[in-house]
């Protein structure tokens, strides 16, 4: 299986994850919610992206697995 | 700048990367909302049908009482205490075993819920004060004024914000609201208020970006990003088409930021204005429609008026076919617009994402299902009734229960936005952004109450 954001440490897509890197987001929004679909946020590369390829900044998580 | 992403792997060919997939169905909001929703729809049609009032008894709250002395309301906590606590243990298992599903540790729900709990009751009690109205003493009102306060002059730990699950609770209420929503208001109703709100967004995201670009000189993502949060819902429509333009995290928390703020002020705003202007409940909930960008903020509003009118369930109505229906509804075509401009028009040479069809699915607001398929069911469970019968043994029977059920999923809701807002949390905003986005608000607000107020008045006032 190629890598891909879902096993990367610099890929948050966990919801609570989501909710403290940009606080505030929970007061009106969700980040349970599923107008976000799949879309977490690269610190890599400061960027909200559906999971992709490993490109070559990835960087393998801890524990390994989609949310 | 970011550029749109990916998915082609470096010899040139795509790459499909799996995703959330069926998981969706146990992970998001918005299917907790519809299970729960439809079950306590199913739940009450069954109670209903064997004659029980278990579940009007099960939706207790004493904003209702008009209490003149503490006796009177000491006595009915005295007298409802078994019941009261019932609901406790009925609020707590289905919002804490969805949260837990949903992967939010129960250590952090249990204790900060108790204390939601709590303060609704308060909350209640003061909105049942039989000189509540006089002092505009709105449930919805004082649950935010009453969490903005606490929110903001106490430290409450961060973790509580577990269970001020602000989304979760409007949604679960929009599905309860729709059990008590006739489909043929939607159908008749309907066309007008996504014609009325798609023009009005179209106008007031054009606006925001263009002012946001060109008068302005900012990043198109940024100006993107703002320009649907003020046109069409809030963060969750800057969230979803985040992905499409490649926008960076300062934008996203650069809309919480103007949303919240703008909506907080909507909130407290409009309902006196319109109160002030004599808007009837119907035009006042459709004016609230289009000027607030999130709906648990625009029920608040809209709430707060009705009750104000004494017509809240004809503001609720109208707010919701506007807001809703009018808006909410289409999300992904945004995203899906955004994804185009973001990959043909801004880098016409990236091989970026291939705008998909599917993305109107992958970010449709699945909550709205369970609306329509609960004012589906109940409008077909209650055919046959004649209008007699309806009023005098469906309605108090089967519907107020729902509506009472709504009532406390809402004030959930009004709660948790007081109680999750900590202005000192929320990123400056320099005034370049700010004015783009207020000026978008500006034209927002002035156009839907002409459109309201005027244009389409007969058709609103006759909700």
């Amino acid at each position: 299986m190629n890598a891909s954001c879902w096993q990367c440490a610099n890929f948050i897509t966990a919801p609570n994850e989501l909710e403290s890197a940009i606080p505030g987001l929970n007061i009106v929004s969700s980040a349970y919610g599923s107008v976000r679909w799949d879309t977490g946020y690269c610190r890599h590369k400061d960027v909200f992206l559906i999971p992709i390829v490993a490109c070559p900044g990835f960087k393998t998580k801890p524990s390994v697995g989609t949310n | 700048m970011a550029h749109a992403q990916n998915t082609w792997n470096a010899s040139g060919e795509p790459h499909k990367v799996p995703g959330l997939g069926w998981k969706e169905l146990y992970k998001k909001e918005d299917w907790w909302a519809i299970w729960f929703g439809l079950g306590l729809m199913a739940l009450a049609v069954i109670l209903f049908n064997s004659g029980s009032h278990f579940l009007s008894a099960l939706a207790v709250n004493p904003g209702g009482l008009k209490w003149s002395s503490l006796d009177q309301l000491a006595a009915h906590f005295a007298n409802n205490a078994g019941m009261y606590l019932l609901q406790f243990v009925f609020w707590m298992a289905i919002f804490g075993v969805s949260c837990r599903i949903m992967g939010i540790k129960l250590s952090e729900f249990v204790p900060a819920f108790i204390f939601l709990y709590v303060l609704s009751i308060a909350t209640f009690s003061v909105a049942g004060w039989v000189n509540a109205a006089k002092f505009n003493l709105e449930a919805p009102l004082v649950a935010l004024i009453a969490g903005l306060v606490i929110s903001n002059t106490l430290t409450l730990p961060k973790w509580m914000d577990s269970a001020f699950r602000v989304e979760y609770f409007i949604k679960l209420g929009i599905v309860l609201l729709g059990a008590t929503f006739p489909i043929t208001l939607v159908l008749t109703a309907g066309p007008v208020a996504i014609m009325q709100a798609t023009f009005i967004s179209l106008v007031t995201c054009l606006i925001i970006y263009f002012s946001a670009t060109r008068l302005f000189g900012l990043d198109r993502r940024l100006a993107a990003i703002i320009g649907v949060g003020g046109s069409v819902c809030g963060v969750s429509a800057s969230m979803a088409i985040s992905a499409s333009v490649g926008a960076k995290k300062d934008d996203l928390y650069t809309s919480v930021t103007l949303v919240v703020g703008w909506a907080l002020v909507m909130i407290l705003v409009l309902p006196f204005v319109s109160r002030a202007l004599g808007l009837s409940a119907g035009v006042a909930g459709a004016w609230i429609g289009t000027s607030e960008f999130a709906d648990a903020a625009g029920f608040a509003a809209a709430s707060t008026y009705g009750k104000m009118a004494g017509h809240e369930d004809t503001a609720i109505k109208a707010f919701t076919l506007m807001k809703v229906i009018g808006r909410d509804l289409w999300i992904g075509i945004w995203s899906i617009v955004w994804a185009l401009i973001a990959t043909l028009v801004w880098e016409k040479k990236e091989t970026g994402v291939t705008p998909n069809a599917l993305e109107f699915w992958r970010r449709f607001p699945k909550f709205v299902i369970g609306f329509f398929v609960a004012s589906m069911l109940m409008t077909w469970v209650t055919t046959g009734y004649t209008t007699d019968e309806f009023n005098k043994t469906v309605k108090p029977a089967l519907i107020m229960p729902l509506v009472s059920l709504r009532t406390w999923a809402f004030l959930f809701c009004f709660l948790s936005i007081g109680l999750t807002t900590r202005f000192r949390e929320l990123k400056p905003v320099g005034w370049k952004t700010f004015s783009a986005f207020t000026l978008g608000v500006a034209v927002n607000v002035v156009l839907g109450y002409y459109l309201s107020a005027h244009v389409f008045a007969g058709h609103w006032s006759s909700l």
